[in-house]
């Protein structure tokens, strides 16, 4: 029998997840930050997510945290 | 019926322990080490022990009676008058060993899962905390890789991004998303990742048509992963790419108001 775990996501991300744009945005991201080590693609040079929820705009900056410990 | 009375005696005795330890360790590994002196019988003998200690010392503060070694003796004695007499003993006070046993087992249960429930509450166990080396439990690695529980609650990331190279026929792929779960085997090892958005690129092929200014090219070389979840064998996983996310709010350029 496998044990099945959830990965770390915080409500914001879910949120993110939820919006089509957003999400789409973030797969670019980490579609180029994955490939850039090996080359294949460039870094991403826009690192900032931005949707519509409503009336609001909403803009994140997506940045790298170093492994703790 | 024949039936080996220490050996039932014994398995009653050890199984608060065995209760206890499952409820507190938080591990990958589901295959159980048996062998008599292996970790896991005796960390389950050890909690046994400190329960019965503890147990009945409450037990006696609360009805005043005393645990009496010589029946629990008796009980493994080979002397078959002497074993009798101590079931005799027992069958006579059935309902108060019932109730101290089925206490005890419930208790085993509740109070590791509160302890576990707090470690995981208040990060205890993180790498950097203070008992940390107390709380830390080293069969679970992938839980501390993929959970954030190494991260103070104030440096926690909001979402993990894999990158993983996979070789299918005679191209490998680079596989990116953002990790939804993923699943152990019993042996602890990591069995498979579940991806959302989900993209695959051929490597080999590297996007010499791409640069900063046009991502258009790359965003075809990298195709979508239809679905709502990607899957991805561990097994067939030759590198593995593990990067912690965050998101901090910025200001809106502008804020549009609605009428109405």
């Amino acid at each position: 029998m496998l044990s099945a775990m959830k990965a770390l996501k915080s409500p914001l991300a879910k949120q993110l997840l939820a919006n089509r744009s957003a999400s789409a945005q973030l797969r670019r991201y980490v579609a180029r930050t994955g490939a850039e080590p090996t080359g294949a693609l460039p870094s991403p040079q826009i690192n900032t997510l931005e949707w519509q929820d409503g009336a609001r705009t909403l803009r994140y900056q997506v940045t790298r945290v170093p492994k703790a410990g | 019926m024949n039936f080996a009375l220490p050996a039932v005696v014994v398995f009653i005795l050890m199984l608060p322990g065995f209760v206890a330890r499952s409820r507190l360790k938080r591990t990958e590994r589901r295959q159980l080490d048996y062998a008599p002196f292996g970790q896991i019988v005796t960390e389950a003998l050890v909690w046994a022990c400190l329960l019965h200690v503890a147990w009945l010392q409450i037990c006696n503060a609360l009805t005043g009676r005393h645990f009496n070694p010589a029946l629990a003796v008796g009980l493994f004695s080979s002397d078959a008058k002497r074993q009798t007499q101590a079931l005799d003993t027992l069958a006579s006070q059935a309902p108060d060993i019932t109730a101290y046993l089925g206490t005890l087992t419930l208790l085993a249960y509740i109070l590791p899962s509160l302890l576990r429930w707090a470690i995981t509450r208040w990060r205890l166990d993180r790498e950097g905390s203070l008992i940390s080396p107390w709380c830390r439990l080293s069969d679970a690695p992938w839980y501390y890789l993929l959970s954030g529980a190494d991260f103070a609650a104030a440096d926690m990331p909001d979402i993990i991004s894999i990158s993983a190279t996979v070789a299918l026929g005679s191209d490998t792929f680079l596989f990116t998303g953002i990790l939804d779960s993923y699943e152990c085997l019993p042996d602890g090892t990591l069995d498979r990742l579940m991806l959302e958005q989900a993209t695959r690129q051929p490597l080999g092929k590297t996007a010499t048509a791409t640069t900063h200014d046009d991502p258009a090219p790359a965003q075809h070389l990298a195709d979508t992963q239809e679905g709502d979840l990607f899957v991805l064998r561990y097994a067939q996983v030759l590198t593995l790419g593990i990067e912690y996310l965050k998101l901090a709010p910025q200001q809106a350029p502008s804020i549009q108001n609605v009428p109405g």
